[in-house]
């Protein structure tokens, strides 16, 4: 077995993985909500299970789908190792640092000058949007980045 | 970083992808290195030079404004 095929069969394995885990969240999500009284909604459980079983899933497809076909399989690898890639993503990750940074400093700022009564205090549905964009905002420039990156860099 | 990949490739017959699949990269990173919007790591670039049985400085063509990209 070459090392690309080593590599393919481990990610396949990971992916079977990651299929069952999602499908225990899923069943502990389903009997939590049913048999136990939690404090908090258990349908969170069941949504995280299903979304790794939808990336395990995914990989385990995507993987399996270029097993037969060698020169399929070491342009996957090839793919994934390529050096241009990982700058890419690296510098796309670095930006997104620096804009999540900015925007957790920028609500730090916010949030000492309002207790000092400088600034007018946040209210809490004020506060969500902001911590979801805090969230999406540097995602997007994640994405965006690499995206940007990989047609013109 | 200019180079002579583009022509020596095309000397050699080799397709993008071929290139691509000998030095173990993304055919997105031979056409980069082929614009000159990448420049490669020490290590792909012997790699390249290997391939065509040149030396690193006969591939890629140095001058001190690279030293700013």
């Amino acid at each position: 077995m070459t090392n690309q095929q080593e590599y393919l069969h481990r990610r396949v394995r990971a992916g079977w993985g990651l299929l069952a885990l999602g499908a225990v969240l899923f069943a502990a999500g389903l009997i939590l909500r049913f048999l136990f009284v939690v404090p908090f909604n258990a349908r969170i459980v069941s949504g995280l299970g299903i979304f790794c079983a939808g990336l395990g899933l995914g990989q385990v497809l995507r993987y399996r789908a270029t097993r037969s076909n060698r020169q399929a399989v070491a342009r996957l690898v090839n793919e994934e190792h390529d050096e241009r890639n990982h700058l890419i993503r690296g510098q796309a990750g670095s930006r997104a640092f620096w804009v999540s940074l900015a925007m957790t400093y920028a609500a730090l700022m916010w949030l000492s000058f309002a207790s000092s009564g400088s600034l007018p205090t946040p209210t809490p549905d004020g506060l969500w949007y902001y911590l979801a964009a805090a969230v999406i905002v540097p995602f997007v420039v994640y994405v965006g980045s690499i995206l940007y990156e990989e047609k013109y860099g | 970083m200019q180079n002579h990949l583009g022509e020596m490739r095309a000397q050699k017959r080799l397709t993008q992808q071929d290139l691509a699949d000998l030095v173990n990269v993304s055919r997105q990173t031979i056409i980069s290195l082929e614009h000159g919007r990448y420049n490669p790591s020490i290590t792909l670039a012997f790699r390249l030079a290997r391939v065509f049985g040149v030396s690193v400085e006969e591939l890629f063509i140095y001058s001190e404004e690279d030293n700013h990209d």
